[in-house]
């Protein structure tokens, strides 16, 4: 009986097996979701349903951010212009691709990106998977094809089987490489700095730093909180002309859209871990925090797209105590746990 | 349970497990929806193109084709009742890549249909709701180079070659046509009646004598580096465009 029922039973799973077979659907990837550890300074982040985060994903992604395989010589990887300690940016006013040219951009920080509605200064990159495909390719950075990429990595020991865990895809393609790192830098939050500890009534602020609060948030002296809004992402994610240039060298938003009254604009990039994401502006031309804050106060141009909020401010509203206590504030926004965090690291 | 017993039950599963499958494999046949393959045929008036032969054209200039590569979007057959039949998604179409040079699909049909159709109808070009994302498979993997990755869209028509000027020296051509404000459907009248069962071979006549001069007249001297990379190319896409809705027309069908 025992026999003849182990014999059944093999049978009816043969049967089974044929009748799947049959349905011809792609096999679904048995990967672990993911759950994203957001701190209370932060709302919940949209995911999109075409890449749900998984455990084998974030890990892959790390891997692959961390690899030079994805560079034109197999020098250079997603971090070597992306520091963790730097807010994943990098201290460089322009970053040096594998050809020794540099760009006239300066890196981006990798911070709480799930949140952000297209990606580069200029918005450029319409998602953050799309975002991935530039560096690759861009001939003063990684310079590398697509085709070469995706060919060293179906060729690689280890990534075939990581790409099947991770998706349940039997070749690698460029589409599940950019999939895989978008989520791991969707992991990337930063909420848990000195600002927000005192905001969750759990740390207090120095005099100065409070005053920095207090001239960050007013109207008339530093208005920081219009664009760079308090709180969450401290950023709006909009673009602005802030009157770097008179005439614009470049272009920014213009070149995406080509409407003239986006001439000379960029995106309001966030200010969390602003303090160790030096230089400043899209172009690193300020080394400090204070010639930024010093811009904003009595260095801007009256630039034809000048954004309406500076084209009416008050040259010289501030003093330098209250630019330099607008700095301190800044500095509050450094997530020390962020910065150091083994999960983002090198894996 | 005996031999006899365990025999039975296996009878029984065995008949169970085929007729599972026999459902789906025995039954009555099914009429096949049509199958209609576009074949395109690249040329310059009258002549299909050849990789790297100059091309006379009216204004003195001639030009070549090293790389001529679209993507094909959408195809649908349209009739007088309305109905818009899609049969294709997009396919990356290359001029000297034989096996790039068809695009096929199934036409769903059913009784009810008027089945004569008088227009076919595709884009050139990667539709605006698949414009605005790398993160996709097939003929729109970004590992072809049809894409722009500093400025999310895709490269619809790449024309890169030669062109001779007015004065005999050669200088290099370079088309890249792009951006959702490209992006066009074409009509070509036909003539043609679906039946199940049958497959449909029609040729297509993709013709750039007509690309670069009707009705707007596409000059290459000073104007040979096109990437769609700012309103400066307006014009230009706009010209082209234009043009391509002269550029197809259907030379024959065969049916099978």
């Amino acid at each position: 009986m025992r026999k003849s029922s182990f014999f059944i039973l093999s049978f009816l799973t043969m049967v089974a097996a044929s009748c799947d077979r049959c349905k011809d659907q792609p096999e679904e990837s048995q990967a672990t979701p993911y759950t994203l550890d957001i701190p209370e300074s932060l709302p919940p982040m949209s995911i999109p349903s075409s890449n749900p985060l998984t455990v084998e994903g974030v890990a892959l992604g790390r891997k692959l951010f961390y690899d030079p395989i994805l560079s034109g010589n197999n020098t250079q990887s997603c971090s070597n212009c992306h520091i963790q300690s730097s807010g994943f940016a990098e201290s460089s006013q322009h970053s040096t691709g594998i050809d020794g040219i540099q760009g006239n951009r300066n890196a981006m920080p990798i911070i709480n990106l799930g949140y952000q509605p297209n990606f580069f200064w200029d918005g450029g990159a319409t998602d953050l998977e799309s975002q991935a495909l530039g560096p690759v390719t861009n001939p003063i950075e990684m310079h590398e094809t697509w085709a070469n990429a995706v060919n060293e990595l179906r060729n690689h020991a280890d990534y075939p089987t990581l790409f099947k865990q991770a998706f349940g895809i039997d070749q690698i393609t460029s589409q599940y490489v950019v999939k895989a790192i978008a989520q791991f830098e969707r992991t990337l939050i930063s909420g848990n700095s000195k600002y927000d500890r005192y905001a969750a009534g759990q740390e207090s602020l120095s005099n100065q730093e409070l005053l920095g609060l207090q001239i960050f948030t007013d109207p008339m002296k530093g208005d920081c909180n219009h664009c760079h809004v308090l709180g969450s992402t401290f950023s709006d994610f909009e673009y602005r002309n802030t009157g770097l240039d008179s005439i614009a060298v470049d272009e920014g938003r213009f070149i995406i859209t080509w409407n003239n009254s986006d001439k000379g604009k960029f995106k309001t990039p966030s200010l969390r871990n602003i303090e160790v994401t030096a230089p400043y502006m899209h172009d690193g031309r300020f080394m400090t925090l204070l010639e930024c804050v010093e811009h904003y106060n009595t260095g801007f141009h009256y630039a034809p797209n000048l954004d309406a909020n500076l084209y009416t401010a008050v040259k010289g509203r501030m003093t330098l105590t209250e630019m330099e206590a607008v700095v301190a504030f800044m500095k509050t926004l450094t997530d020390h746990e962020f910065l150091s965090n083994p999960k983002f690291a090198a894996p | 349970m005996n031999r006899k017993n365990t025999f039975l039950v296996f009878a029984v599963i065995i008949n169970l497990g085929l007729s599972a499958c026999r459902d789906k494999e025995t039954d009555e046949v099914i009429p096949q929806n049509p199958k209609v393959n576009l074949y395109f045929s690249h040329k310059v008036g009258t002549e299909e193109i050849v990789q790297g032969q100059f091309y006379n054209r009216s204004q003195g200039e001639s030009f070549s084709f090293d790389m001529l590569k679209y993507y094909l979007s959408k195809a649908a057959l349209v009739n007088d009742a309305g109905d818009t039949l899609y049969f294709t998604g997009h396919n990356l179409m290359d001029a000297f890549n034989p096996n790039r040079k068809k695009a096929s699909g199934s036409v769903k049909i059913d009784d009810a249909q008027l089945t004569s159709f008088n227009q076919l109808i595709f884009g050139i070009g990667v539709s605006p709701e698949f414009n605005t994302s790398g993160d996709q498979a097939g003929d729109l993997d970004p590992v072809f180079g049809m894409i722009w990755t500093w400025s999310t869209g895709y490269i619809f028509m790449k024309h890169e070659g030669q062109f001779v000027d007015s004065t005999g020296a050669i200088q290099p051509l370079l088309y890249h046509l792009g951006t959702t404000r490209a992006y066009q459907r074409y009509s070509v009248p036909i003539n043609i009646q679906l039946k199940k069962d049958k497959t449909y071979n029609i040729n297509v006549d993709f013709d750039f004598a007509q690309v670069y001069n009707n009705p707007n007249l596409v000059t290459f001297t000073d104007n040979n580096i096109i990437q769609s990379s700012g309103a400066q190319d307006i014009p230009w896409i706009t010209d082209v465009t234009q043009n391509m809705h002269q550029a197809f027309s259907v030379s024959s069908i065969q049916i099978k």
